[in-house]
């Protein structure tokens, strides 16, 4: 799920200054789960716009699905075609989907953080960073290049205090814990296999997934 | 493979001054040798080195990897050695550092610049007598383990701040901070 984060209404409505008639856009899926999206957030935004000509609100089940997100919008054509701009209670991916699906001018109005696990509502946990080159099977599970400030595929690194991470000393290096989970599964050798540096060849911005046609 | 005849590294982690540097070298005692670290005001290699100039006995370099891609840690390794550096030692930095603010680029972490440096050894880019050292912890079992592949895969010493790691007692440094008088 991605994770996001509210910005401050003002510096949203800065950046929609210009725009007289606005739609709010929500998202049903990861936004309304972090309460950053839902339909909750999508009234107190158009209350917040509430000097302006609010045309409509609509959630979208997934805005950074551009098929969804022209369907939906079909529903509002009529308003669509008459703002000004759209304020997109959004990921980054969303916002831009949006802008791409309508043509219209769209302000962002949330902060995407991280792609995240979630353990229970309000409780969301980065465990991957999608770096492309996962070793999780050789980690027991627990990724190192998420779960370590460092990344470090191959440790610990020298500032490991006790048991403890050098950079949050509330919590057990993800190293020490891997060392312990491996010693359990009896699996230890598994600890020094070396990991080469990401190839960051493959890996640059932007990325794409793209299926060729058989 | 490098050797240094002694046990300890005097090291002078922050550097903000010639003079300083220099006050400090000459209060190293002997049979010591001298680790200059990266952190501080100086931190340029042609900067260190200048201070490597001024003091006497062998001198490492501490190589972070913190703030370093593998280009740039390829690129002071060799430079290191060509200046007149005795070795160095690779070790990962202190992660929040300066305003806080920056983003911390850990592109290699120790045994991966530990493989990079010893293919520039093989590779005869830096000299066969240049020191590999790498900084480790001990008292836990991981770092214990990691420390002994630091070993086994070639790396002349580990360095310690303290403790030791049972069996690498002739391949441990110790670090000593030396401060102004």
């Amino acid at each position: 799920m991605i994770v996001t984060r509210k910005k401050d209404v003002e510096t949203v409505k800065k950046h929609a200054s210009k725009a007289r008639k606005v739609i709010i856009v929500g998202c049903s899926e990861c936004a309304a789960i972090c309460r950053t999206g839902g339909s909750e957030q999508v009234r107190e935004m158009a209350e917040a716009f509430s000097d302006r000509e609010v045309l409509a609100t609509i959630s979208i089940e997934s805005p950074c699905d551009k098929r969804i997100s022209t369907r939906d919008f079909k529903r509002i054509e009529e308003e669509l075609a008459d703002a000004d701009a759209l304020i997109a209670l959004t990921c980054g991916s969303g916002a831009q989907a949006i802008s791409e699906v309508t043509g219209k001018r769209v302000v962002a109005a949330l902060d995407t953080d991280f792609v995240g696990m979630v353990e229970r509502l309000g409780r969301f946990y980065e465990r991957c960073s999608h770096c492309g080159e996962c070793i999780l099977n050789e980690t027991a599970l627990l990724c190192p290049v998420t779960l370590c400030p460092k990344g470090v595929r191959n440790g610990p690194c020298d500032g490991i205090k006790g048991t403890a991470c050098e950079v949050y000393e509330d919590r057990e290096c993800v190293w020490h814990a891997i060392h312990s989970r491996l010693t359990e599964r009896g699996e230890l050798e598994a600890f020094t296999v070396y990991h080469a540096p990401v190839d960051w060849s493959e890996c640059h911005s932007p990325k794409e997934a793209v299926w060729e046609r058989s | 493979m490098g050797a240094l005849l002694t046990e300890r590294l005097a090291y002078m982690a922050s550097i903000e001054s010639m003079e300083q540097a220099a006050a400090l070298g000459a209060n190293v005692p002997d049979k010591t040798a001298l680790l200059l670290g990266e952190y501080g005001a100086i931190c340029p290699i042609a900067v260190l080195d200048r201070i490597r100039q001024t003091l006497k006995g062998p001198v490492l370099l501490e190589l972070l990897s913190k703030n370093k891609n593998r280009d740039l840690i390829r690129s002071s390794i060799i430079t290191s050695a060509a200046c007149g550096f005795q070795g160095v030692l690779l070790a990962s930095g202190i992660f929040s550092s300066g305003d806080g603010k920056a983003r911390p680029v850990y592109d290699l972490d120790q045994a991966q610049m530990l493989r990079l440096a010893l293919g520039l050894r093989e590779t005869e880019a830096i000299p066969n007598s240049f020191i590999i050292a790498v900084r480790s912890a001990s008292g836990n079992a991981p770092a214990e383990l990691r420390a002994r592949w630091y070993i086994e895969e070639g790396a002349d010493y580990i360095a310690l701040e303290k403790g030791a790691v049972p069996g690498l007692e002739s391949k441990t440094l110790l670090i000593e901070p030396v401060r102004p008088a």
